[in-house]
């Protein structure tokens, strides 16, 4: 009933860990019941080793928190050294989250991992990074190098490409069609809002890199309207995130266009919480006559 | 909380801080200031939860 399909690669939940939220994504395997969760993504991984972003780089915001953190992770060679063997064991998909500061970074990564024996059934590309080579502006405010760069990837692995959009953009609906035309199978919806917190008290900022990405609870009306706006213009599912914390907001996302959805920001607070909310969104589907996730996905439309 | 492993608790330092475990021995002070405003935090969630559950 909850299972979905994109391309060739079965989920038999609609409900994901959102990238980071999890760590790697073995560290919860002991106390997280998987097997309801339809995959696992991975923290963004990039070719080098990251330290990440000065602290303090998250900041608890009233309904939700700001977070800076700065894809601090191992790099590709260790992840794929010591994290990758792990993860093939998981009870559940996963999929590996790359992120770079240069096209060829990106490619390198996806290179690297895919001629490893990873049983990832796919790629989230993080565009939400800074394009170092033009100064900075993040690769995914831009629909040529969004085009650009899922194209590229699209001929260097045939695992599914999702392509991860920011929301800070004035039209995401065109990026999404960018990232359709270059290749990818799936769209997740959205990454983090930009925002900033400051002490009233003494004017100091409360993260080391002054903004920061905004997630949570309140968020979610931002990115209902996000994925509302996308599910018109593209062909391709839509993994629908943004404040989700419990199975109504999933329905309510998928009403709108997602076909899945990922849930980030309420494993900070309980990384347990995921798994029921599997179990309550198949007692919802059931009470309210829904034989299939297909007769809610975009159903509002 | 209670269930959590080791592996998961070093993540979780190593996603608030750079360098992990040790940055947290080195500041203890902020450090507990920080899960101070985290349990905080973790009381306001679980309000925003309670709420949407009485929706």
């Amino acid at each position: 009933m909850l299972d979905f399909m994109i391309r060739d690669v079965r989920f038999f939940s609609p409900i994901i860990a959102a990238s980071g939220t999890f760590g790697y994504g073995d560290e919860v395997q002991e106390f997280v019941d998987l097997s309801k969760i339809g995959s696992v993504i991975t923290k963004s991984i990039t070719l080098e080793p990251r330290e990440g972003n000065p602290s303090p780089r998250i900041h608890e915001s009233n309904s939700g928190m700001i977070n800076s953190i700065g894809l601090a992770n191992m790099g590709v060679d260790s992840f794929c050294d010591t994290k990758l063997d792990s993860l093939n064991k998981l009870k559940t998909n996963f999929i590996v989250s790359v992120a770079g500061s240069s096209l060829d970074e990106y490619a390198q990564v996806i290179e690297q991992i895919d001629k490893t024996d990873g049983k990832h059934v796919g790629y989230e590309v993080n565009i939400s990074c800074p394009n170092v080579k033009e100064g900075g502006i993040e690769f995914g405010v831009n629909k040529d190098v969004t085009f650009k760069l899922t194209s590229r990837l699209r001929k260097l692995t045939d695992k599914l490409l999702i392509i991860k959009l920011t929301p800070n953009v004035t039209n995401i609906a065109e990026i999404a069609q960018a990232a359709e035309s270059g290749g990818a199978d799936a769209v997740s919806a959205v990454n983090t809002f930009q925002g900033l917190a400051i002490s009233h008290k003494t004017g100091k900022m409360l993260l080391s890199t002054k903004f920061g990405g905004i997630s949570g609870p309140g968020i979610k009306p931002l990115a209902l309207a996000k994925v509302h706006k996308i599910y018109e213009q593209i062909n391709i599912p839509i993994l629908g995130m943004g404040g989700i914390v419990n199975c109504t907001d999933v329905v309510e996302f998928l009403r709108v266009g997602a076909s899945m959805v990922q849930i980030g920001t309420l494993n900070y607070r309980n990384p347990s919480l995921i798994s029921t909310i599997h179990d309550e969104l198949h007692s919802i589907m059931i009470k309210n006559k829904f034989s299939k996730l297909s007769d809610l996905i975009g159903a509002y439309h | 909380m209670k269930a959590w492993s080791i592996d998961y608790v070093r993540w979780r330092l190593e996603t608030a801080y750079p360098g992990g475990l040790k940055y947290a021995v080195k500041h203890p002070i902020k450090f507990l200031i920080d899960g101070w405003n985290f349990l905080i935090w973790c009381e306001k969630i679980d309000l925003e939860l309670a709420d949407r559950g009485e929706e």
